[in-house]
């Protein structure tokens, strides 16, 4: 049997606010990702999914529960994990190149080797030409590329990303979801997004896990059955994307009215 | 334990060292803490009030208040004016440059050794941190609130205390404390070079004099003095800029 | 940081564009401004000195201070060099220990807590008032000067150290943990070059403030460099040789804050560009 790259189990996680109370994100959360799994995470505004992202990453002690990478528990960001936030321009180191951006994540490799990962990554991404760009110099799409392939050129097995193409426009964010789609069909690692776009998670997934408001639990499951290949258009505007498309929604806006049931407001 | 507190506890771990540091060094130019404090107490509440602390605050003062003056008025003027600015842009890049103390002889010579040659020496140095800030804050202002004070026929003299200094009057501040210890740090080294008068002078006779304790005590009675200048310049400021809290700067967390 | 006078000013650039945009306002025009306004400058100097407002023995004419320039080359060589030999060993201590000290600092929330009220006592205290001290403690020559050098140009370096460390965005620090760099590589690859930009401002305060503690030392303990050069020169009566001193010490600090800006310019272009700050 496989094993999974990532196993998240009852995970709890509570911040301390700044007045002394405890605020919990998430009450119970667990999941498994297999290797070379595309799975998505949908829910409502609040309910913690980057924080389980993060929990996830090895970023943030969970208060509870356990996260699981190729077996051994997680303390600090494992190796072969790898990251990509959606602040893009906080995220590129701005004294650094592109190219000498992306070497960071290949730093330990002899210089022959690095460079080579570094320009094959580049090319992946389709900034070929632009090593010796600094990261402001590029258009926020360009960046959020330049920062993917910083995270592949270690060839992880797994990649986070949170919300990573939220603070794009429509346009480059479909092509985005491509070169991402192109660059884990090509390679061997597993995905874990985090998302607020319910299209974009179905589009690009396997599997759809929908969060309950916070505090967060898994509410539902739901398996992706669209044929790869995948394309923008072909695929969007198959009635089985419709479908799958409301089923989805139609959980998170339960989630939502869930969260108003209970506290009375959405947060 | 509180920021405040600890922030308390580091300047104790401070004074026990020096006071520690001193005692096992034994060295005849290095008090212990007790006795410099000490020292300091006897000059506040001495004869040196008078003779030297007091004439001290008031050079600094009223230099202060002359390079602010100037300082504000040239510099709106350099910051709304690009004519102005291009004019005169070399000159006060060499000047602010010049490191001052250099111009205590030149004072000495024009004036001799007495207060009006500090307060001179203060306002060629006090000046350029003022002048600086007023016209980058003058030549940043919004264009849209240039336009509106435009529209609503604001000109002239209207113009410059109406709108560019309330305006740029943060940045202005800034500048301001700036000169204050600029002008506090010149009135120490114009004192001690050429005074027969004031805490500067009051240091560098202790000095002269081997009364070493004492030139310690004038040292932390300075540093209160600049303390207490630094404090009611913030009080004075914050009542002043209180028109601003709330459209810049306040913190999303509260 | 920016804005119309500056040239030592980071962001050059949008200070340059300020001024040559439109054609209206061509470089041509800029530059006869400039030099035209040290012309007048001179013109009104020469102007003061001729006409005796100013006691002509106080303010020689431009020309015999020119002459003074000349005759005193040597003399005034040497006094920079003295200068800059204090300064730039005072002011590289202060850099050693800012940067390390305020990172260290910066990093630590309890060290951070402890060393604020010292640091607000710290800054208006005027370094300069323990120059009698420093002559106490050290005696007159280089290590006095160069102590007290680098314990005035320490406080904004390690000030604005500590201020940009502890500003950095939370998200750039887990880049780097997220690429599997530990404590130390952190530090070196992630932390101080997000707060080099603060840092930099820092230590251009700190170059003005290193070279009027260096030379009020010089002036106060007659230790060389140019301060003891225009001391020695006022003392003599030889007013225009004095002012030739100053002229050059003018020189010398423009020189070297004009000098840092491109130097600032060219290695930290992300200064003024790329944003790693929360404030």
């Amino acid at each position: 049997m496989v094993e999974p790259v990532l196993s998240v189990r009852n995970l709890q996680v509570s911040l301390r606010s700044r007045d002394g109370s405890v605020n919990q994100i998430t009450k119970d959360v667990s999941l498994d990702l297999m290797p070379h799994e595309f799975v998505s995470i949908v829910g409502p505004s609040g309910s913690g999914k980057t924080t389980l992202l993060r929990s996830a990453a090895g970023l943030r002690p969970p208060s509870g529960g356990q996260v699981l990478f190729e077996g051994t528990p997680v303390t600090d960001v494992p190796k072969g994990l790898s990251i990509v936030f959606q602040e893009y321009n906080k995220s590129l180191f701005p004294w650094l190149s592109v190219g000498k951006n992306v070497a960071v994540g290949a730093r330990e490799l002899p210089v022959d080797e690095k460079n080579q990962k570094v320009s094959e990554a580049l090319a992946h991404v389709g900034l070929k030409g632009f090593e010796n760009r600094y990261p402001w110099e590029l258009s926020g799409g360009m960046q959020q590329r330049a920062a993917l392939a910083r995270a592949m050129v270690s060839d992880p097995s797994i990649l986070l990303m949170d919300e990573p193409f939220a603070s794009v426009d429509a346009l480059t964010r479909n092509h985005l979801e491509d070169v991402v789609l192109a660059l884990w069909s090509e390679s061997k690692f597993a995905v874990l997004l985090v998302t607020h776009d319910v299209g974009e998670a179905i589009y690009l997934s396997d599997r759809v896990l929908v969060l309950s408001a916070r505090p967060s639990t898994v509410l539902a499951e739901v398996k992706i059955d669209l044929e790869r290949p995948r394309n923008q258009i072909g695929t969007r505007s198959q009635a089985r994307f419709a479908e799958l498309h409301a089923e989805v929604l139609e959980r998170v806006e339960a989630a939502g009215r869930l969260a108003v049931g209970i506290d009375g407001h959405v947060d | 334990m509180s920021t405040v507190a600890l922030g308390w506890v580091g300047i104790l771990i401070l004074a026990a060292a020096w006071q520690i540091l001193a005692i096992l060094l034994h060295k005849s130019v290095f008090p212990t803490f007790v006795a410099a404090i000490a020292a300091a107490y006897h000059i506040v509440t001495g004869p040196a009030l008078r003779t030297d602390i007091l004439p001290s605050v008031e050079r600094t003062a009223v230099g202060f208040l002359i390079s602010s003056l100037l300082g504000v008025g040239v510099g709106m003027l350099v910051g709304h004016y690009r004519a102005v600015q291009q004019w005169t842009a070399t000159v006060i890049d060499f000047l602010r440059s010049l490191p001052t103390p250099l111009l205590v002889p030149v004072a000495i010579v024009v004036f001799g050794l007495n207060g009006k040659m500090v307060v001179a020496t203060i306002i060629s140095a006090a000046i350029w941190p003022v002048l600086i800030n007023t016209a980058n804050g003058t030549a940043e202002i919004e264009p849209t609130m240039m336009d509106t004070a435009n529209v609503f026929g604001l000109r002239g003299r209207k113009l410059f205390l109406k709108v560019i200094l309330p305006a740029a009057s943060p940045q202005i501040f800034a500048g301001l404390r700036i000169a204050l210890s600029v002008s506090l740090a010149i009135m120490v080294v114009a004192e001690i070079l050429g005074g027969s008068s004031g805490i500067g002078y009051y240091i560098s006779n202790a000095q002269q004099s081997f009364d070493i304790v004492g030139s310690y005590g004038g040292v932390i009675v300075l540093g209160l003095l600049g303390w207490v200048f630094d404090t009611l310049f913030l009080a004075f400021e914050r009542r002043l800029l209180s028109w601003q809290r709330g459209t810049v700067g306040g913190f999303i967390d509260g | 940081m920016t804005g119309p006078i500056g040239s030592r000013s980071s962001s050059s650039s949008r200070t340059g564009s300020r001024s040559t945009g439109g054609l209206d306002n061509p470089a041509a025009r800029i530059m006869f401004r400039r030099v035209g306004g040290v012309v007048c400058a001179l013109l009104i100097w020469e102007l003061f000195s001729e006409t005796g407002v100013i006691n002509k023995s106080a303010l020689p004419t431009p020309q015999a201070t020119a002459v003074a320039f000349v005759h005193n080359l040597s003399g005034l060589g040497r006094g920079a060099l003295g200068t800059l030999d204090a300064w730039g060993l005072g002011l590289l201590a202060a850099s050693v220990f800012g940067v390390a000290i305020g990172v260290v600092v910066g990093r630590s929330r309890v060290a951070d807590s402890l060393t604020e009220t010292l640091v607000r006592m710290m800054r208006p205290l005027p370094s300069l008032a323990l120059i009698p001290i420093a002559i106490l403690i050290a005696g007159l020559g280089l290590k006095m000067t160069a102590g007290l050098v680098s314990f005035a140009a320490f406080w904004p370096i390690f000030i604005n150290t500590r201020v940009g460390v502890r500003q950095i965005d939370n998200l750039i620090l887990e880049t780097g943990r997220m690429l599997g760099m530990g404590r130390l590589e952190l530090i070196r690859k992630v932390v101080i070059p997000a707060a080099l930009p603060m840092i930099a401002t820092g230590v251009q305060v700190a170059i003005s403030l290193a070279l009027v503690v260096t030379v009020s030392v010089e002036l106060v303990g007659g230790t060389g460099g140019l301060g003891q050069f225009v001391l020695v020169a006022q003392q003599g009566g030889a007013t225009a040789t004095m002012y030739a001193g100053i002229i050059l010490g003018g020189m010398l600090g423009w020189a070297l804050s004009m000098g840092y800006s491109r130097i600032v310019d060219h290695w930290i272009p992300w200064r003024s560009r790329g944003q790693v700050t929360t404030s």
